[in-house]
């Protein structure tokens, strides 16, 4: 099954997005490597000259290494991992918090519902 | 390249010949087997024989070329067109192979009915043709100053020039009805009518003449005039090849 | 040396509208290209040229700087957009054709992809149904290790599992260094992220050649709607 990609953005930008969302989750732990570029490519139903871009802008944001002969491995980093997962949950809260602005909540009253929605669960 | 374009050919265009050129070489030999000794009560089994021979060498002369033709249309400019036409060969090599495979079958078609018609006398004009050789080649010594083996040789020579002009002939007329494609059959069909009709003419008057001498002229004018235009011809359709194809 | 090259190549048909006006373009090396385009823009018509299916009427068309013919036919695997076989033959037949003329043909390759299909190569080609049938056509293109690979509609007209399979093909047989890929489609939305840069064209003229990322960065959608909008109907 390909990855689900958004027609308007620019595929790269979305890849990018993919794999620093399974380095933080877990799915790439620091240290491992990651699945070379054409079977990524393939996995996601893109063009691997894409994908190549997009590991090349994670490396040079040291979030991924590369060792010549073995392949991509993630960063050991793991202060690195931890800042980039502060940023990404940082801005899914901006985007939560701008949608929620429709609905006219003060800060209380939106802490009480997600309290009650916990408890429900 | 060339020797494996040759070979498809052939595949393609054998098994339909061989059944056509064997059925009538099995029905010729059966048939003069029990021409020389029939009585009443298989004489309509003789008949029906008679007439399914008479089909089988219809179907023969005709089929060949058919055969033929239909190959070379379907692998340059029909279904098959697209495999064939994109093989890393020259269009040489494509004209070649099947002016090759023409040539291969319509030797062996003349052998293959020569043969009929020496099965279908049991033998017997192979018998008469030993008994009479030495006649015949003093004959033709005398008149045309040609020996029989020269003769032979000769007519083998003349029915190789004649498949190389079927087969060219064969190629010009699909380039032609090519450039029809909505009308394709019509045009091939015409242009076979008029190649027939005038050919027919030409050997016309080649064999009605009065003295030998003027019938051996003729025959090595056709020959040569054969040859010439056969290269002529070959020349024409590379050029139509190479500067107008177009496969819509 | 770019892979393809066409200097004010022009197409008319006899007694018809011009199908190619004076085309130029040079695609690099290495790339995954889509000439994208409506039906009767001019698609097919610069395929086959590229391929010496037709002669062009002015100008020229070079492949890795050769005009088309057979050096070219040996390093292009062209892919058709009808079917063309010898119906008579079996799958494993049209596999030693495909051996015997092309040196750069997989037949182990060949023959895994048909295994994988669920495909007998036993099996003559003229009772495939014509699903199938495209499949065969597929692999015997994708089999060989070409450099210039031309897809005409390759997934025009088939359901959406054997769509995915077609580009899943694709992509897994490409590669990237040594290969380029020209795919011909007007179903540009399935086929947009697998493409490196997209060739528009139309009523025989070439609209645009530009990245997908850059179509995606400069006009914030995609191919596929930017299209729509740039070649409205009403």
């Amino acid at each position: 099954m390909t990855w689900k990609l958004d027609p308007d953005r620019p595929i790269y930008l979305q890849i990018i997005d993919r794999i620093q969302t399974d380095i933080v989750t877990g799915v790439y732990p620091p240290g491992g490597q990651l699945p070379s570029v054409r079977a990524l490519a393939l996995e996601a139903g893109v063009n691997p000259n894409t994908l190549q871009k997009a590991m090349s802008e994670l490396e040079r944001s040291g979030l991924v290494e590369s060792h010549r002969t073995s392949g991509r491995f993630v960063t050991t980093d793991e202060e690195k991992i931890r800042r980039l997962k502060e940023s990404l949950v940082k801005q899914e809260i901006q985007t939560l918090l701008k949608k929620l602005k429709i609905y006219g909540l003060t800060k209380a009253e939106l802490i009480e519902y997600i309290e009650r929605n916990e408890e429900e669960q | 390249m060339l020797l494996k374009l040759f070979k498809y050919d052939m595949k393609s265009v054998s098994p339909a010949l061989l059944l056509i050129f064997g059925a009538t070489l099995i029905l010729s030999y059966i048939s003069g087997k029990i021409m020389y000794d029939y009585d009443q009560s298989s004489l309509i089994l003789f008949q029906v024989f008679n007439l399914l021979l008479f089909g089988m060498f219809f179907v023969s002369s005709i089929g060949i070329h058919v055969v033929l033709i239909r190959r070379y249309n379907q692998r340059m400019y029909l279904d098959q067109a697209y495999l064939y036409n994109s093989l890393p060969v020259s269009k040489d090599q494509l004209m070649v192979s099947h002016i090759l495979a023409y040539v291969v079958w319509d030797v062996l078609s003349q052998v293959m009915l020569g043969l009929s018609l020496l099965f279908l006398s049991d033998m017997a004009i192979y018998d008469q043709f030993i008994d009479h050789k030495e006649g015949l080649n003093s004959m033709l010594l005398q008149n045309f100053d040609i020996s029989l083996n020269g003769l032979i040789g000769f007519s083998f020579a003349f029915i190789i020039l004649q498949a190389l002009l079927y087969a060219v002939f064969c190629h010009f007329t699909s380039a032609i009805a090519n450039f029809f494609p909505t009308k394709r059959t019509m045009v091939l069909v015409l242009c076979y009518a008029a190649g027939i009709i005038v050919y027919s003419i030409c050997l016309v008057n080649v064999g009605s003449v009065s003295s030998a001498d003027d019938l051996k002229n003729n025959v090595l004018w056709l020959f040569f005039v054969t040859a010439i235009l056969v290269l002529v011809i070959y020349l024409i359709n590379r050029y139509l090849l190479k500067r107008k194809y177009n496969l819509i | 040396m770019n892979i393809l090259d066409c200097h004010d190549l022009t197409k008319i048909y006899p007694g018809q509208t011009t199908a190619l006006d004076h085309i130029n373009l040079s695609c690099a090396d290495g790339k995954i290209i889509g000439l994208l385009g409506p039906n009767g823009s001019g698609k097919t018509t610069l395929v086959k040229l590229i391929q010496g299916l037709l002669t062009p009427t002015e100008g020229e068309v070079l492949i890795d700087g050769k005009k088309p013919g057979p050096e070219t036919k040996a390093m292009v695997s062209y892919l058709p957009d009808l079917m063309s076989f010898d119906e008579s033959m079996k799958i494993r037949d049209l596999f030693w054709l495909y051996q015997d003329f092309y040196a750069d043909f997989d037949k182990s390759r060949a023959e895994d992809m048909i295994q994988k299909l669920q495909l007998d190569p036993s099996e003559k080609i003229k009772l495939l149904s014509k699903g199938n049938k495209e499949k065969v056509q597929l692999i015997l293109c994708m089999a060989r290790n070409a450099r210039l690979y031309l897809l005409d509609e390759p997934i025009g007209g088939v359901d959406p599992a054997t769509r995915d399979f077609i580009l899943h093909t694709i992509l897994s047989n490409y590669q990237r260094d040594k290969a380029s890929i020209l795919i011909s489609t007007h179903l540009i939305a399935d086929v947009e992220n697998i493409l490196d840069e997209a060739i528009i064209i139309q009523k025989g003229h070439i609209q645009l050649h530009e990245s997908v990322e850059t179509i995606r960065e400069q006009y914030g959608c995609s191919v596929n709607e930017y299209f729509k909008e740039a070649f409205k109907c009403y």
